[in-house]
């Protein structure tokens, strides 16, 4: 499978893959981020698509499922209950809830919706921080 | 829901972005596709313009300090009466020059156009921008080498290049979105000079770590190798420049021998640096606040446009001496401010101009500048001075932006009357003033601005105004009427009246705009001055100079150079380290008085000023990531600092970020002697670890 790679020592909190986010989906939230580590550097936080998904563990309804074919962790919005367990069950602290309606939650899909079908995050990262890599899964 | 088309008011990109609105609410902002500039894309900033005044609200009604001290809401017909009585007072008392105004690049055209009208024509008082701690530079240079203001390039160029090289600019955190189009030109060579190894220098394909302020050797060194390999383009110089005999024995003294000595860099890498720019068909060289916020800035500037005419590097396809601008508005400050020439350009004492100006804004010739304003430091010096006691400031905050900060305290405390225009009530500045004239952002005005490529885009009202809220536009107007200037306002009731006096202030001028509607602008992909009447677009990516003539008399170029100057201070045993301030990230700008209200930015941001310092340094002094040091400055302050080690500055150097009031506060009164653009990137200083 292929997963977001973070290398924080070039990141510059720039910002661009939080705007790359937003602008890819059209939305006002973003589902990756930026945060201050302890030591105040920058730490961008990424779904790992995990291959033992916590989300998906927790998730009472099936909208958190994992897809075998593309190994990513796949969000149906249509069967969330609003439950908040995959939020609360996410040891990266990456999911979150739309800030407007609190019903929607801001998932990675790797902008498969998109023309370039590209993380756009990824595509715009200017120092290459975040580059999109083959990994084995185990 | 209403999709409103607009533009970005804070880089000089000024990206196009819609406001997606819905009951007077922003829902949603998206970057404008098929813009020229941003084509769907743009920073942090611009995607969250929708949080102004969000987190930190301003006030509707303007304040006015009592006697005692506490600031007081007052209706604003009080305040404008307020203003005009103090400030005709004060004119009447210490003579009209006894008040100035401090104006801003982030102002719309029209606005700046108006403050100068009620200012400098009515008022007849001095009245500089903030553009003077930016762009000045720039201009001198444009003016001196090219016969007018007029940057050459589109920014298409910068895709079109096949070698970029950039001097003390650094994209990649200043102008991401220019970057970004530099980025995805993939076959161009990439080049940095600068003194530090900035997120730009990281990204390029060389990095030349040229001594701070050795930029001026430098190019003069490049120059010369260029005429001794005759890797120039006689036919370009003998038609279209002057002084190139006399500039060719000027540099010839720039012996490449000693160039390591005098640049840090060594004889074979200027030597492949030149090879890189003889080989390239299509080299542009872009330069920012590296190069125009020096002591000698505008020669500095000019040994860039230089190397450009000698190669012929101009008025072609990806080629270009280009000055990035820095305010959004920063080019409409420098031709409609009517601050150091009239509205479209042209000098005060340009007999032509006076007549024309007058006539079109219909007013007595008496009544217009005679001379320049005084620029920025002398109103600021005035004021300590005791000779300006009426000081007006919009949109800008130079408490903490203003080098050597501490002055313009001082300045306030001599001040009769502060007044303070802008969109917080609690910036650095406003806190002191006398009266706060609350005015209101981007979100709820209408206007236009000029980007760094000569665009001009609208600016239109995403949301309504409320209950006595007044745009600074509003303001002007407001303080106009109360200073009695009666029919003079005739003429600028409304922006777009504004915008046709200005349009006909430019006819037969270098930024003719005769040919640009007002409405014509919104929903568009803006428009590169010039369009005179009668012309049409036929393409959105203009540049200047292709028929190879300038706006000098002899519609030649001149090659301009002088003697590099002594640093006015020089490092020592006693202060070892070299002070170098810049931007920070992208998230921030300025004094983070506007981007502090995103949440993502401040996230991540620093609140603490801190600077980057050598790993062997930090092992010197025995500091850790995160001490805190105290900065002593040759300029006779000490400020502390929280320590971030990092190998992109070098043993001796610190850099500073500038959106901290502790940076601007190290640094000391130096000026470039043309452009009068304050040395923001240099001072001798020593640290020490806080125990």
């Amino acid at each position: 499978m292929r997963r977001i790679k973070i290398d924080r020592k070039k990141c510059i909190g720039c910002l661009t893959c939080t705007t790359a986010c937003i602008v890819a989906h059209g939305s006002k939230d973003t589902r990756t981020r930026i945060a201050l580590s302890s030591e105040g550097k920058y730490a961008p936080i990424f779904c790992r698509n995990c291959d033992r998904p916590e989300c998906v563990y927790a998730c009472p309804t099936g909208a958190m499922s994992k897809d075998d074919e593309s190994g990513l962790v796949v969000y149906d919005k249509s069967r969330c209950a609003v439950c908040y367990m995959c939020i609360m069950g996410c040891p990266y602290g990456v999911l979150k809830m739309d800030k407007e309606t609190q019903s929607e939650v801001m998932k990675c899909d790797m902008c498969k919706h998109t023309e370039s079908q590209y993380p756009n995050c990824v595509a715009k990262c200017p120092t290459g921080a975040i580059t999109l890599e083959e990994v084995s899964e185990h | 829901m209403k999709v409103v088309q607009s533009t970005c008011n804070y880089c000089s990109l000024s990206c196009n972005v819609n406001f997606h609105v819905e009951d007077n609410k922003i829902k949603f902002v998206e970057p404008t596709k098929g813009y020229p500039v941003n084509d769907g894309f743009c920073c942090i900033k611009g995607l969250n313009l929708d949080k102004q005044n969000t987190k930190y609200k301003n006030p509707t009604l303007p304040k006015l300090r009592d006697e005692n001290g506490v600031m007081q809401e007052i209706s604003w017909d009080e305040a404008f009466n307020a203003f005009a009585s103090k400030i005709k007072d004060i004119q009447n008392k210490y003579g009209k020059e006894s008040v100035a105004f401090i104006s801003t690049g982030q102002l719309t055209t029209e606005e700046m156009a108006l403050v100068g009208h009620v200012g400098r024509n009515y008022l007849g008082i001095n009245g500089d921008g903030n553009t003077r701690l930016c762009m000045a530079t720039s201009v001198v240079a444009h003016k001196q080498s090219f016969g007018f203001d007029a940057p050459p390039y589109t920014l298409n160029d910068a895709e079109l290049s096949d070698v970029i090289v950039l001097i003390g600019a650094n994209p990649v955190v200043a102008h991401p979105i220019l970057w970004g189009r530099m980025r995805k030109n993939k076959k161009a060579i990439k080049i940095c000079i600068d003194p530090r190894k900035s997120e730009t220098a990281m990204q390029c394909d060389k990095w030349y770590d040229v001594k701070p302020k050795a930029d001026i050797k430098l190019m003069y060194t490049l120059a010369n190798v260029l005429i001794q390999k005759d890797w120039i383009n006689k036919d370009f110089i003998e038609k279209h420049t002057e002084g190139f005999d006399e500039f060719k024995n000027f540099v010839s003294k720039f012996d490449i021998e000693n160039v390591e000595k005098e640049t840090g860099i060594s004889k074979e890498k200027v030597l492949e640096l030149v090879k890189l720019i003889h080989e390239g068909k299509r080299v542009s060289l872009w330069w920012t606040m590296g190069v125009n916020q020096s002591y000698q800035a505008v020669r500095t500037a000019q040994s860039i446009i230089n190397i450009a005419l000698m190669t012929g590097n101009i008025g072609k396809p990806g080629t270009g001496a280009n000055s990035i601008t820095g305010q959004c508005n920063a080019m409409g400050s420098r031709l409609f401010s009517n601050t150091t020439g009239f509205y479209g350009g042209g000098d005060y004492d340009n007999e032509a101009r006076r007549k024309r100006i007058a006539q079109v804004l219909e007013m007595d010739e008496e009544m217009l500048p005679t001379k320049p304003t005084i620029p920025y430091n002398q109103i600021i010096d005035k004021c300590i001075s005791g000779e300006i006691k009426g000081l007006w400031i919009m949109c800008t905050n130079p408490r903490s932006s203003w080098i050597n900060n501490e002055t313009f305290l001082k300045a306030t405390k001599n001040l009769e009357f502060f007044v303070v225009q802008d969109i917080y009530d609690d910036t650095d500045s406003a806190k002191l003033c006398h009266l706060l004239l609350p005015s209101q952002s981007g979100l709820k005005k209408e206007g236009f601005l000029i980007n760094t490529e000569r665009r001009m885009s609208a600016v239109i009202p995403a949301l309504s105004k409320e209950e006595n809220e007044l745009t600074d536009y509003d303001i002007f107007l407001g303080i106009g009427k109360a200073l009695g200037m009666g029919s003079l306002l005739d003429k600028w009731k409304t922006p777009k009246d504004a915008f046709y006096l200005l349009r006909e202030c430019t006819k037969g001028m270098p930024c003719d705009i005769t040919g640009v509607e007002y409405d014509d602008l919104k929903n568009s992909k803006g428009v590169q001055w010039p369009l005179k009447a009668g012309e049409s677009i036929n393409d959105d990516q203009r540049r200047l100079y292709e028929n190879n003539e300038f706006y000098t008399p002899s519609k030649k170029a001149k090659f301009m150079f002088e003697e590099p100057a002594e640093r006015p201070m020089q490092i020592s045993e006693e202060y070892p380290f070299e002070f170098n301030t810049g931007r920070g990230t992208v998230g921030q700008w300025h004094t983070q008085t506007r981007t502090r209200e995103i949440d993502a930015v401040e996230d991540i941001t620093i609140k603490e000023a801190y600077v980057n310092i050598n790993p062997e340094t930090a092992e010197e002094y025995k500091l850790q990531e995160n001490d805190k040091i105290t900065i002593t400055s040759m300029n006779g302050e000490a400020r502390e600092f929280i320590v971030k080690i990092s190998n992109t500055v070098k043993k001796n150097q610190i850099f500073a970020p500038m959106h901290y009031m502790n940076t601007n506060a190290l640094l000391p009164s130096y000026f470039d002697t043309y452009s009068k653009e304050p040395s923001y990137k240099y001072v001798p200083v020593k640290i020490q670890k806080v125990s």
